[in-house]
């Protein structure tokens, strides 16, 4: 092993370079706390898959122009790429889930009026559902979901489980797609007659999201209707300050981080005062001293990364395993967030240190001593 | 080898009482021998030492080292220089604290292959140190081993030239001698500089020049 590798400079002095390597494994951690932002995003995955290929449309409940809406929908029923269900007025609201933060959240409920409706939607997204106790009244919710909430198939849910209800239900079917949206099915009254839509569900073959909302937009024209919004686009409304705000969070503790590391690493440095003097005096170049403590600085914190990556999973795993799986939850091994926020801290960790060190030991003078 | 003209150095430039270190004096040296700088602490022997190995830059005067002008290179043809023609001896050996003493003297080589180890070993053994303490730390090595590891160090390139300052300040008298005698060894085809102020150990030198307040009084 050369002596001024950064491998023997590390293996020579254990214990600074554990200490050092500890102190680095922080801004590792930083992944951790962007996998739990962004396993808020986790439990809204199907419904934005969904939402993007569901689109509801309907008047607002204090404009009486059904004409126009009317006419909107024999304009959908006429185009081959489009599927129309009738959705109940009975619109209700998710049960409230638990997020792998422990923070309640609700998602958007999709509302069928019949089981050949429901059918047909679930035809369309892919999802596989045993249709033989659909009824009216019925609800489909995923096995994760009901794992989240603590229900089971069969089990009736009515005003006392969640005050969005009205009447009972019964949880008669059980999906596995992860989704955390509650499927009703809801004889509303509103279709006794065949000729009326009264909302709709509408559904593209071949578009989805904002493809499909601007070809519905365009489809509705001057017409007094509503277009719902896009899920995707109302959950990154709401989750965007969680994301702004754990980006700062990591800019701030970037910063304490590197002042912290950049003091430490000035007293390992200091020490070392005369080795680099002696360097100089030898002929090595300030180059090839920088690159020296370049390396040895790099390498404690590929290590650190190494570690840190190490533990992150394997916490993840157990908590996965262990706790939130079996509680319908989730926390994500991969997100680009935690590596951002990770990346960001680290250079700002690792960026200054190199520079202020590397330099500060090239002027150091031998005849100091 | 060495042609010194006028050569002054001036510290604490910026401040009012400024300190001659070295007060413009003409001195040549030749490219081999022991040559001796003798005088009492501040007499500026070590900083005409720092001088001539391009470890400081004199405020005036000139260095001719074989016809090149030292006080003009630029900082990366003194870095080439120091590494190729010149070798250090501290008076407190600076041996790295971590490395073993054959990794101290390779970490001055040029070469880290094979054959550098077999000369560096070569050179260890030379110079009394055992087999098995290449791999001591200098904390587990004695003052007179320790110094004769940063000889080692000093003379792993072959240099032209070796600057040794106080080499034998931190030494009993018999270490002494045994690192004067290495010095006269290799002076006999190379330049040895030795400062000091002990007297005693310069018996062997080809020549002594004794300096006071900055200034050669005797050549």
């Amino acid at each position: 092993m050369k002596p001024l590798s950064a491998i023997y400079y590390i293996k020579q002095n254990k214990r600074r370079a554990i200490l050092l390597i500890i102190m680095l494994m922080t801004s590792t951690f930083l992944y951790l706390a962007g996998a739990y932002i962004s396993c808020i995003s986790y439990f809204y995955d199907k419904e934005i898959k969904y939402g993007n290929r569901i689109i509801t449309a309907y008047v607002q409940s204090d404009d009486e122009n059904y004409a126009d809406f009317h006419d909107f929908i024999r304009e959908c029923e006429k185009d081959p790429d489009l599927v129309l269900l009738r959705r109940s007025p009975k619109g209700h609201a998710s049960f409230m889930f638990k997020t792998t933060l422990g923070l309640e959240m609700t998602a958007d409920s999709f509302v069928f009026e019949n089981k050949d409706d429901l059918k047909t939607a679930f035809d369309n997204l892919g999802i596989e559902c045993d249709y033989s106790q659909i009824k009216d009244h019925s609800i489909v919710i995923s096995k994760a979901f009901a794992a989240n909430v603590g229900l089971k198939l069969g089990d009736q849910v009515d005003e006392k489980y969640s005050r969005f209800l009205n009447g009972t239900y019964t949880i008669d079917a059980i999906i596995y797609d992860n989704s955390y949206n509650c499927f009703y099915v809801e004889n509303s009254g509103a279709y006794d007659s065949d000729s009326a839509f009264v909302e709709a569900n509408i559904i593209s073959k071949s578009r989805s999201g904002q493809d499909f909302w601007s070809y519905l937009s365009d489809k509705r024209g001057e017409r007094k209707l509503v277009i719902a919004k896009l899920i995707s686009s109302q959950v990154d409304e709401q989750f965007a300050p969680f994301i702004l705000l754990f980006y700062g969070a990591s800019l701030i503790l970037g910063l304490i981080l590197s002042v912290v590391v950049n003091s430490v690493l000035t007293e390992f440095y200091l020490k070392r005062r005369f080795e680099f003097g002696l360097y100089r005096a030898i002929g090595m170049s300030r180059g090839r001293l920088v690159r020296k403590v370049a390396a040895e600085i790099l390498l404690m914190n590929l290590i650190a990364v190494v570690l840190g990556a190490g533990l992150i999973m394997l916490f993840t795993f157990l908590m996965n395993e262990l706790i939130y799986l079996p509680s319908g939850r989730f926390l994500p091994y991969w997100t680009l967030i935690g590596l951002f926020g990770f990346l960001m801290t680290d250079a700002m960790v690792l960026i200054p240190t190199i520079i202020t060190k590397g330099v500060g030991m090239t002027k150091v003078d031998v005849t100091e001593f | 080898m060495f042609k010194v003209k006028d050569i002054t150095m001036i510290y604490d430039m910026e401040s009012d009482e400024k300190s001659f270190a070295l007060k413009g004096f003409d001195l040549e040296l030749p490219d081999k021998g022991l040559i001796g700088i003798i005088g009492p602490s501040g007499s500026g022997k070590s900083t005409l030492m720092y001088c001539l190995s391009t470890l400081k830059k004199p405020v005036e005067g000139s260095i001719l080292y074989n016809d090149r002008e030292l006080t003009e290179i630029s900082s990366k043809e003194r870095e080439v220089l120091r590494r190729q023609e010149f070798g250090f001896i501290f008076q407190k050996h600076y041996l790295i604290p971590y490395m073993g003493a054959m990794d101290n003297v390779m970490v001055a080589s040029m070469n880290q292959g094979f054959e550098a180890r077999e000369k560096a070993r070569t050179f260890l053994k030379n110079l009394g140190i055992k087999d098995k303490e290449f791999r001591k730390k200098p904390s587990k090595l004695s003052g007179g081993q320790c110094q004769r590891v940063a000889i080692a160090r000093a003379m792993i390139n072959d240099p032209k030239v070796v600057f040794a300052d106080e080499p034998t300040a931190s030494l009993d008298h018999e270490n002494a001698y045994n690192v004067m005698n290495i010095l006269k060894e290799y002076s006999k085809d190379r330049l040895v500089l030795v400062v000091t102020h002990d007297r005693s150990i310069l018996d062997g030198a080809d020549r002594i020049i004794e300096m006071w307040d900055g200034e050669i009084t005797e050549a």
